[in-house]
């Protein structure tokens, strides 16, 4: 690919033009540097630069499976100048299998050769009179044309043809023309869209419809170098159209790992509330998207497969269990225990904790309450106040606990600003039970003065397990 | 046998006993995690990187403390921490020297979205099973961690699946249990190692009290305190 660095994929399959724009598309995650012809029937990729990234083998593998999801056959042809390249690509699909050197190029390609991004009339009204001018001289292929001298020219052929001349001859002494590459805008929307081949009553044919789609569709946001964070499916019925939103709590890159989750959510929400009609067509388009570059393997590390694998994970267990359910905790700003942390779906290592060396506080309990649980308080004795309210978290516990000691206390000041369940101030306290169990237990300032009161409430607010 | 000729080179037993020696030392390392808490006996045999290990006690007997302990000790393993009402405390981690950024909290309860289809049966303990095997089979993690509400993966039969699927990935699948019989096998056999933490000791350190490795149940028990 040293010499050769510009490819042209010439589709060769009478294709729409859809399909070809979406290819086009797709083909930006190999080079920025990319060109569409018009009218669309060849693609040209600017692979400068790019010799450490793919081999040419390498390069011509990708492009054809992605033009293969596309529904497009291709030949393809390297070159040191995308004019070369059309027409070394036009002979490939012209002689598959026949070795194609320059002296065989006829006059008649010259038109890909003057004007390779695009091809209308008025040029080729032009190059028509170059071309019969030169016949008829028995001037037949572009290697007669690239031995003519150059002075000579203008006045035998006129100033028009003798600048063709000058191109073809640069071109072919390994040359390149100073053309303007043509900028390749991208589609504002990006949605894939479908007809099935019969009216259907079961998701099962659509789904297999949609994996295609969704193969083309992840194809295309990646080639803008972005992952998607939430689809719709519209299932096209007979009488009406209805619609399915799937949000990814983090944005997904990954075409089998949507597909699982779509597959979830819609089998789900069809056994909640059953279509009432048959379905004729399928559409599938993206909601919104993050920036999200693909990430290159790293030769001795596993830590972007890892970073994909957990983002996939999430995404998976989040459509199923609920958003929230999943979570890596995030410290917040809060005096009160309870508060002290939130959740937060976060990539991997993307929510930025890390250990703490000396704590500002003492040791807190591993397990803790959602809500602190009312005790009372009999001399050694401990006991659950409302045994029916708390059913749930001591099912399995003695509700009775005799302590052995105390140790404390620890001041929590309440959040006045915040209406908080329990409010004022928190004396905690770390008692050791009897029964061997730590526990850490709260008592509000007030309702105790000392530890050493008699039936006194306190609250039971965590296991030291 | 043949006596060694020559008594200033090595006998050829002793080379034999040597070699035996670092191979199973060198296959223990592959497979498992070492753990500093255990009883000397078990040290150098760990956690199994692929298999079940049962952490019992009574509650507020040590158990996270323990696990805790072995997630410090190795930092680069991540860790899937799920349970069904999460009470866990992620701040106390800070505490143990156990870094948040690398612990995936999963609380599957029965109240969350179940979408399952085949989940009339136990609706909590199938939606349990499906969310461990999804991260098994992710193989992100180095530890699964499944606190306290082990009684919904209950049979032996989805036991031995987990134990199957944490052998392809290669993770210790941990359940933390509360129970009351103490220093009782459990009878449940795809459990690798089973471990009891109490806090019997003077000081009120969790001990570890081995009561199962390796699928046999060990006939005197093994302790150690922290």
């Amino acid at each position: 690919m040293s010499a050769q660095q510009i490819l042209c994929v010439l589709i060769t399959s009478a294709s729409a033009p859809k399909a070809v724009h979406a290819f086009t598309e797709s083909c930006f995650r190999f080079t920025p540097k990319l060109a569409l012809r018009d009218p669309p029937e060849a693609v040209f990729l600017d692979l400068k630069g790019c010799e450490k990234l793919y081999s040419a083998k390498t390069i011509e593998e990708r492009v054809r499976i992605m033009a293969g999801r596309f529904g497009l056959t291709i030949q393809m042809s390297w070159a040191h100048d995308p004019a070369l390249a059309l027409v070394r690509a036009r002979a490939h699909a012209r002689l598959p299998g026949q070795s194609k050197d320059l002296p065989e190029f006829s006059l008649s390609t010259l038109t890909d050769f003057i004007s390779p991004f695009r091809s209308d009339e008025e040029t080729r009204k032009e190059l028509q009179t170059s071309q019969n001018l030169l016949a008829a001289f028995g001037v037949k292929t572009l290697s007669d044309l690239a031995c003519l001298p150059g002075p000579a020219l203008v006045s035998r052929f006129g100033k028009k043809t003798a600048s063709i001349c000058a191109q073809v001859q640069t071109i072919l002494n390994g040359g390149t023309c100073a053309l303007a590459w043509p900028r390749y805008e991208v589609s504002s929307s990006i949605f894939e869209s479908q007809e099935l081949p019969e009216e259907v009553d079961v998701l099962e044919p659509v789904f297999f419809v949609l994996k295609a789609m969704m193969e083309q569709l992840f194809s295309r946001v990646r080639g803008r170098a972005e992952k998607v964070a939430a689809l719709c499916v519209e299932l096209d019925l007979r009488n009406k159209s209805r619609s399915f939103e799937v949000r990814f709590p983090l944005a997904q890159g990954s075409a089998p790992v949507c597909m699982l989750v779509l597959r979830e959510k819609l089998s789900s929400e069809v056994t909640r509330n059953p279509l009432d009609d048959l379905i004729r067509g399928v559409k599938l388009s993206v909601l919104e998207t993050v920036p999200g570059a693909g990430a290159q393997r790293d030769f001795f590390s596993q830590k972007e497969e890892q970073a994909e694998a957990w983002d996939d994970l999430v995404s998976r267990l989040t459509a199923k269990l609920g958003l929230g359910r999943v979570f890596v905790p995030v410290l917040t700003p809060s005096f009160l225990p309870e508060k002290t942390w939130a959740r937060q779906t976060a990539a991997l290592n993307g929510a930025q904790i890390k250990n703490w060396g000396s704590r500002p506080w003492p040791e807190r309990p591993l397990r803790m309450l959602a809500e602190p649980c009312a005790l009372r308080r009999r001399g050694p004795l401990l006991e659950i106040w409302d045994q029916s309210s708390h059913q749930g978290v001591f099912q399995k516990r003695s509700p009775i606990w005799r302590v052995l000691s105390w140790e404390g206390p620890e001041r929590i000041s309440a959040q006045w600003w915040e209406n908080c369940p329990i409010g004022g101030d928190r004396d905690y306290y770390r008692i050791k039970t009897q029964s061997g169990e730590w526990l850490w237990v709260f008592h509000l300032n007030g309702e105790a003065q000392s530890t050493a009161s008699v039936s006194t409430k306190v609250y039971l607010h965590g296991f030291f397990d | 046998m043949q006596k060694n000729p020559d008594p200033t080179l090595p006998d050829i037993t002793d080379i034999k006993e040597r070699l035996a020696l670092e191979f199973r030392t060198s296959r223990h390392a592959s497979e498992s995690h070492s753990f500093s808490l255990l009883p000397p006996e078990f040290a150098s045999r760990g956690l199994p990187k692929g298999g079940l290990v049962e952490i019992c006690g009574s509650p507020g007997g040590g158990k996270t403390q323990t696990l805790a302990r072995f997630m410090a000790e190795h930092p680069a393993l991540k860790v899937a921490w799920v349970e069904s009402e999460l009470t866990a405390y992620p701040l106390a981690f800070l505490d143990q020297g156990v870094g948040l950024d690398r612990i995936l909290f999963v609380e599957c309860s029965p109240a969350s979205g179940c979408n399952s289809r085949n989940s009339s049966r136990n609706p909590s303990g199938t939606q349990l099973l499906w969310v461990l095997h999804q991260i098994l089979a992710s193989q992100v993690f180095g530890v699964l961690v499944c606190g306290l509400q082990t009684e919904l993966v209950a049979s032996d039969l989805e036991l031995r699946r987990l134990q199957l699927a944490a052998e392809k990935s290669g993770v210790c699948v941990v359940f933390l249990k509360e129970y009351v019989r103490v220093g009782q096998p459990h009878g449940t056999w795809p459990i690798t190692v089973q471990l009891e933490v109490s806090r019997d000791g003077a000081d009120g350190m969790p001990k570890i009290t081995v009561l199962r490795h390796r699928g046999r149940a060990c006939q005197l028990s093994k302790s150690s305190a922290f």
